[in-house]
């Protein structure tokens, strides 16, 4: 297919997509609060079973490209809000770095908001939270994984999250679900209290440590089980173990009843509660905390209160609070009519007091990878990434490949006592985890 | 598979150290450690892509510059087309020369001392005495500038750089620093009472000036204490008997 084809972003037949188009209600607080550190990029990347062939690879992401047009734009600003522009340039995978993620280049310009990378065997797409969350970002990594083993003559098959290039954009594909399952009048959430946060020197901007521990399914399926949690439950209650730890150990904590909560904030995918197909941001998240001032935790009591926590956080009238307050608080005049670079300074506030500020680490799991086979097969590892603030330091997520399960920590903390730890815990607990970084 | 004897973490062959701990990692039966399969899991390069139209901050300022210097040029351009057109001589628009060539000068400074923020300071009170100094030319007395501008000029730089120095080399900063500045807008005030009495009656009469440091010192003077109870880790209910 020639690269024409990609200036023809919107393929025939596609009904309406705009030459722009607004934010969705989850990403207008990213072009304010994006920086150097806080690059609000995530990455999910595959090692493969032979060495990436790069010219396969940019004809795949150039073949792929037009069946997502709200994803072929670039970041402009307008007078009152950010908003997307298609962007024609055709994609150019990149060679992969030793820090990911960076923010170079996003928001400038002519920039695609995700970029595709590649290093000896492993691909990787590292996509802006702007265009989209884990869920439609990994929905346009595995078409471009499928795109590029079928130009290598891999029958493999369209469907479960596999989109053919040369289908039709369906156009609740790029609906904002936020607006439209928010239900006016519906009171906003509760309050929430500042979290604790780990204390230290951070890297030097621009530096990231990744650290992934990788183990096996089965016994930490069993594992979790045993303690009557599932492996969400497990996991964050082993994240929360660790930060109980180091808080216990941090001299200036050792007035347990002037402590703040440890709060981890774990993403649930909302197209699993509300019938959406958007392809952009459409999730909100779960927040199970201890309070430590209560006293020292046991692990098993920690997994318990984690597991009713989230139980009690996904519920479906809970969930509409939050989306109701994001889109009724864009909604408003007052906010509307604020120009934008004042709008910009609020946002960054709004972030600070009742984002980062409100916990003390983020856990995703992004389950299993529901990669059909011959795909499947031919992918070694998978890998997802997700970027902390320099506030909160750190950010682990998880992924699944048939009984691999890998744990990816981020983070801008100069010391790894947290991944330290976690992993530690977790050969402590008779799981058997193989670790590696880009900073040793 | 090699593994660390501290965190007990399994890691890939060929590691030399923990990626946890950083002990060196041992290796079953004591032989060599084989390179990786696949080579080690990150390159050692760094490097990102640079999208479209990139420009360095450097680069940057310099168009903002180039855009003023354009718009200054045509902006002095036409209103002297404009004097000469209606009085056949340059007259009023050298005024606006002057304030078009002041802007023009607080916009350079501003961006190309960027990086060294302790010049951009006198800088703009250089810039701001040489204005007055033409505004005071152009209408031929001279009879105002150095007796009030230049001084009026010079006093607020005076205090902000005195109380830069002094905050800088404060080695322990806290309230210490807010009781800093508020001694200095305490002299500020009183110099900008010296100055206009001076000129308007020949004599010094502290009046204004007296009454805002009366406010000014004595809340400094408490939060510089607070500041040294507070660092010395002293017990401020011992100290105030509460």
């Amino acid at each position: 297919m020639s690269d024409d084809r990609v200036f023809d972003i919107v393929p025939d037949g596609v009904p309406e997509m705009p030459p722009w188009y607004a934010l969705d209600h989850a990403a207008v607080i990213y072009p304010a609060i994006m920086s150097e550190r806080l690059t609000v990029f995530f990455r999910i990347q595959a090692r493969l079973d032979r060495p990436v062939d790069v010219e396969l690879l940019t004809q795949a992401t150039r073949n792929v490209a037009p069946r997502f047009p709200y994803y072929q734009v670039e970041l402009k600003r307008g007078v009152f809000w950010f908003y997307l522009e298609r962007n024609p340039a055709p994609h150019v995978p990149v060679a992969d770095s030793k820090f990911p993620m960076q923010k170079q280049g996003a928001g400038q310009q002519g920039a695609h908001l995700y970029r595709i990378r590649a290093w000896n065997d492993r691909v990787a797409i590292e996509v802006c939270h702007i265009l989209t969350d884990g869920g439609g970002g990994y929905i346009l990594f595995r078409s471009i994984l499928a795109e590029y083993f079928r130009l290598q003559g891999e029958p493999v098959p369209y469907g479960e999250g596999i989109f053919d290039p040369n289908s039709t954009p369906d156009p609740a594909e790029w609906e904002d679900s936020f607006a439209r399952y928010s239900v006016r009048g519906t009171p906003w959430p509760e309050p929430e209290h500042r979290a604790w946060h780990i204390p230290g020197p951070l890297l030097p901007t621009g530096q990231l440590r990744i650290t992934t521990g990788r183990l096996s399914l089965q016994p930490l399926m069993a594992k979790a089980k045993s303690l009557g949690g599932t492996v969400t439950e497990y996991l964050v209650a082993h994240y929360m173990s660790v930060l109980q730890d180091i808080q216990d150990a941090d001299p200036l904590e050792a007035d347990r009843f002037r402590r703040r909560t440890i709060k981890i904030e774990v993403p649930a995918n909302m197209r699993r509660l509300f019938p959406s197909r958007t392809m952009r941001n459409f999730s909100l998240f779960m927040m199970p905390e201890v309070d430590t001032r209560l006293g020292r935790w046991e692990f098993d009591d920690i997994v318990k209160t984690v597991k009713h926590q989230m139980a009690l956080d996904l519920q479906k009238h809970e969930l509409l609070r939050t989306i109701t307050r994001n889109v009724e608080a864009a909604r408003s005049l007052w906010i509307r009519a604020l120009p934008l670079p004042i709008k910009n300074v609020f946002m960054r506030i709004l972030f600070h007091v009742f984002g980062e500020s409100l916990y003390s680490g983020v856990f995703s799991n992004m389950g299993p990878s529901q990669l059909p086979d011959p795909l499947a097969s031919r992918v070694k590892e998978l890998d997802m990434f997700m970027m902390p603030s320099h506030i909160v330091k750190t950010a682990a997520a998880m992924v699944s490949h048939g009984d691999a399960v890998s744990i990816t920590f981020c983070s801008h903390a100069a010391p790894n006592e947290v991944e330290r730890r976690f992993f530690t815990r977790l050969v402590k607990d008779g799981l058997r985890v193989k670790v590696e970084s880009n900073i040793t | 598979m090699p593994y660390c004897s501290v965190c007990g973490v399994e890691v890939d062959a060929g590691t030399e150290r923990c990626p946890l701990c950083s002990v060196p990692i041992f290796v079953p039966g004591g032989g060599e450690a084989a390179a990786p399969a696949g080579g080690p899991a990150y390159p050692e390069h760094v490097s990102d892509p640079v999208y479209g139209s990139t420009l360095t901050d450097l680069e940057r300022r310099r168009v903002v510059v180039e855009i003023v210097s354009v718009a200054s040029v045509l902006a002095a351009g036409a209103l002297a087309l404009a004097d000469l057109l209606s009085d056949g001589k340059i007259a009023w628009s050298l005024y606006a020369f002057v304030a078009i060539g002041f802007t023009w000068a607080l916009v350079f400074s501003v961006l190309f001392l960027w990086t060294k923020p302790g010049w951009i300071l006198p800088a703009l009170a250089g810039c701001t005495s040489l204005f007055l100094l033409c505004v005071d030319f152009f209408n031929g007395r001279m009879d105002w500038f150095l007796r009030l501008g230049l001084p009026l000029v010079a006093a607020p730089v005076a205090c902000v750089m005195v109380v830069g120095v002094v905050i800088r080399g404060i080695k322990r900063r806290g309230f210490n620093i807010v009781a800093v500045v508020l001694f200095g807008v305490a002299v500020f005030l009183a110099l900008v009472e010296v100055i206009l009495d001076l000129n308007a009656n020949g004599v010094v009469d502290v009046y204004w000036s007296g009454i805002a440091a009366l406010a000014l010192a004595p809340t400094g003077i408490v939060l510089y204490y607070i500041h040294l109870r507070g660092m010395r880790g002293a017990d401020l209910r011992k100290v105030f008997r509460l």
